[in-house]
């Protein structure tokens, strides 16, 4: 990347936008004060969260879902600041051009790759999109396609799997008209038909069915029902809200919560195999008086019930690990309370005496 | 567990049909076959009445009798005909508790019940002495187990379990407790493998080998590699590195599944053999050099040293999952293809060494229904007739006279397979089916039944 392109990225990198929910998360980028994104990374739900440079985790509203061209829009309750808005380009893309994609491709924030227009337009269905070499990932979807103007030519929206860098985005045209038919309407709650193609009201929806052409439309219902976890997930949300803990905000997938406590991280995952883990990286290993430091945890490991401290790789944590068919209200509450309480004191603790340095987390998950 | 307190709480309970069938199978026990003497795991028997035993648990924990449960549960995990002199597990209960202790190896599990909780440790070394490596393998250790840590109370390093037994179930007793007392061997095995096993706690049950058996052993093992290194003179190593590795191979394998050796050697054992599979990089020549060098060092070995390195002792738990079936027949399937290659191109030195070898990789690599162990342990017996004969064993096989005892055989393969043929209908005895013309010609035809047998459960 030359300095111009790099500045350029310097300037767009407050637009961009991260979208999580329980099902998988993705990218997305402020277009006049709207986050934009694909339909398919909200998942058909109304609610999801949102980041971005300047902006905490938050939970936005879609008040936009549009399966036929694979679009969302998403409403942030609180202004995102951003000192260089992005634009959406008016000029044609042509065989060729200079391309930026920026996004979260696997959870790796703020990722940019270039390239170029493989092919400025190729039919998929009833849509048109351009065809471009800048890789492209999961995580990526729902990110920006930039010109070398730094104009949103496109919001990246598929691959062909097991290919060489085929990426496809949704051109700026397709976009600017869903942008003024959805503003036209003057609604909010509005999703598109993927038959007939036309914007409709939530509101207006009967037992999910379009009232224009009668098609049984999936994201209604999907939007309809929320997400709803059910078993050790539910009892696993129910502990945490009773631990006064914003589950919202702290879901990463349907099986995974991150937050913090204090200055500790709590990251607590219920895995395939059914063992359900609350840990805490506390601090790594230091340099000096590492075999007391040892005898230390494992002193701690007898008297600390139901949590216990391990080492993994160069890291101490301090665990709450039981299997699913174990797990109920009262213990894990008394646990993870337990485990809240414990992690920043034995952190300070471990630092102060055992001059530990602190975690470093792994940006690869 | 007595039987009169088994009667108290059946009677007590609603399953006095159950009861009765359950006392007229304990007078009249299905045909068992050997108690597995060799190889890795239990040698004892299974309880014939496990799964009985099971259901009476997961009752009386419905029930709410939690003292009973455990008690049930802790029952079904005793063998049969344990050939060592003391139990390998003990049951204490009173009215308000339950003990027991349970030996799995090296290691000796104590636990101890109330209403509402359920512990048990196992004390595996001083703090004091272990090397800073241990304390850290053990910390890491406890990143990856699910229901048993290790701390150190009062200098003694242990590893423990607690259980609540608000929703406790037999399910939710048998993998804590099997992990706990499968670590606490393992571990205690690995700091006698790599330093010094001084440190070690609670040995008192480990049963010593006579000096005769520890000399009969030794002289095994060197005419084994004796015998070894001279079937492979005259082989050229670059063109018959994948003989040698049968042979060495083989070889590894047979002294460590009918010695048994622990602590460093068979830690070095298991290093070598994984070690050949799992290094992808390495030569074949370069791994056979490897394995030469090792047997070359077991040769060099004092007695003394040799004698070190065993003990007796019982297994509660079996250390392997259970393999399906056809893992294994695809095992022996590619295998039996490898002997036809090798026929093919008339190396037939190493036919013999194969059909030996893939009953000792079986038994070594995978957990074995009871019968298929059984009837896997008859094949390397017929090939080590010599070993079980010094045994006190009748032998399978002659190798001077090259005749094979065939009735002792089949008689073997019907214990194996009859006590489980109303389980799996599948399951017949094929002793009518071997070739007994030769060693090879018996292999192929067993290894061929083997193959096909069939354990879906009718």
């Amino acid at each position: 990347m030359n300095t111009t392109t790099q500045k350029m990225v310097e300037q767009t990198i407050e637009s961009i936008v991260q979208i999580t929910n329980p099902y998988g998360s993705g990218s997305g980028f402020l277009i006049d004060g709207l986050i934009i994104t694909n339909s398919h990374v909200v998942s058909g739900l109304k609610e999801v969260l949102i980041s971005t440079k300047t902006l905490p985790k938050t939970l936005g509203t879609v008040i936009y879902d549009d399966p036929a061209f694979d679009l969302a829009f998403i409403r942030s309750p609180i202004p995102i600041q951003h000192k260089n808005p992005l634009q959406l380009c008016e000029t044609p893309v042509s065989d060729g051009d200079s391309v930026i994609a920026i996004g979260h491709p696997y959870g790796l924030n703020y990722s940019t790759t270039e390239g170029i227009v493989s092919k400025a337009s190729r039919l998929q269905g009833e849509v048109e999109y351009i065809q471009f070499d800048a890789a492209i990932n999961p995580g990526n979807s729902g990110g920006p396609l930039l010109n070398d103007a730094a104009e949103v030519i496109g919001v990246n929206t598929f691959i062909i799997q097991n290919s060489n860098n085929l990426g496809f985005a949704l051109p700026a045209y397709t976009l600017k008209e869903a942008l003024d038919q959805f503003r036209t309407l003057n609604a909010e709650d509005v999703i598109r038909c993927i038959s007939c193609k036309n914007l409709i009201a939530e509101s207006s929806i009967q037992n999910d069915y379009c009232p224009k052409c009668g098609t049984k439309l999936d994201v209604a219902k999907r939007r309809r029902e929320g997400y709803k976890p059910s078993g050790v997930v539910a009892l696993i949300e129910k502990i945490l809200e009773t631990l006064k803990i914003n589950v919202t905000l702290s879901r990463r997938s349907q099986r995974s919560w991150r937050f913090e406590i204090e200055t500790t991280r709590i990251d607590i995952n219920y895995y395939d195999n059914g063992i359900v883990i609350a840990d805490s990286a506390l601090c790594r290993i230091p340099q000096e008086n590492i075999e007391a430091l040892y005898d230390y945890l494992l002193s701690e490991n007898s008297v600390l019930e139901r949590l216990q401290f391990s080492i993994n790789e160069n890291t101490i944590y301090l665990s709450y690990v039981i299997v699913d068919s174990s797990l109920s209200e009262t213990h894990g509450t008394w646990a993870l309370r337990k485990l809240f309480d414990h992690a920043p004191r034995y952190q300070k603790h471990l630092i102060e005496h055992f001059k530990a340095p602190e975690p470093k987390f792994d940006e690869f998950e | 567990m007595t039987t009169l307190s088994y009667l108290k709480e059946l009677i007590n309970g609603k399953g006095t049909v159950r009861l009765l069938e359950i006392i007229k199978s304990w007078f009249n026990p299905p045909p068992m076959h050997r108690v597995p003497l060799y190889g890795r795991g239990i040698h004892a028997l299974p309880n014939a009445h496990e799964k009985e035993l099971f259901d009476l648990s997961s009752a009386a924990f419905i029930e709410g009798n939690i003292m009973s449960g455990y008690e049930y549960f802790l029952s079904s995990l005793i063998h049969h005909e344990n050939p060592f002199p003391t139990p390998h597990l003990n049951i204490e209960r009173g009215e308000e508790f339950l003990n027991f202790s349970l030996i799995q190896g090296s290691a000796l599990i104590k636990g101890s019940l109330t209403k509402t909780s359920f512990e048990a440790y196992a004390d595996i070394a001083l703090s004091s002495k272990l090397h800073v490596a241990i304390k850290r393998h053990f910390l890491e250790r406890d990143f990856q187990l699910t229901y048993c840590r290790f701390s150190d109370e009062n200098g003694i390093i242990k590893l423990s379990i607690r259980l609540d037994n608000a929703t406790i179930t037999p399910q939710k007793i048998f993998y804590p407790l099997r992990e706990i007392a499968l670590n606490a061997d393992f571990e205690k095995e690995f700091i006698a493998g790599e330093f010094e096993e001084s440190s070690l706690l609670e040995t008192s049950h480990l049963i010593s080998l006579p000096r005769e058996k520890i000399e009969q052993n030794y002289d095994f093992m060197q005419q084994w590699i004796k015998e070894t290194a001279q079937s492979l003179i005259g082989l050229l190593s670059n063109d018959n590195t994948g003989m040698t590795s049968f042979s060495y191979l083989a070889l590894l394998l047979q002294i460590d599944y009918l010695l048994l050796p622990h602590k460093k050697m068979a830690k070095n054992i298991s290093e070598k053999i994984n070690g050949y599979f799992m290094d992808d990089e390495k030569l074949t020549e370069d791994k056979n050099a490897d394995l030469e060098q090792y047997l070359s060092e077991l040769i060099d070995m004092k007695i003394e040293s040799f004698e070190t390195q065993f003990y007796d002792s019982a297994y509660t738990f079996s250390p392997y999952e259970q393999a399906m079936h056809d893992e294994i027949a695809s095992f022996i399937d590619e295998s039996l293809s490898k002997v036809r290659w090798y026929k093919n191109n008339r190396s037939n030195y190493v036919i013999t060494v194969i059909y030996r070898y893939i009953s000792l990789y079986v038994l070594y690599n995978y957990g074995l229904h009871p019968s298929l162990r059984a009837l896997l342990h008859l094949h390397v017996e017929v090939y080590a007739s010599d070993f079980f004969k010094a045994a006190g064993e009748t032998p399978l096989y002659d190798p001077n006279t090259k005749i094979f005892n065939v009735t002792l055989i089949a008689q073997r393969i019907r214990e194996s397979i009859e006590p489980y043929k109303s389980r799996y209908k599948g399951l017949s005895d094929f002793s009518e089916h071997l070739n007994y013309a030769d060693l090879d010609h018996f292999s192929q035809s067993f290894y061929l039944q083997i193959k096909t047998l069939d354990y879906t459960e009718a």
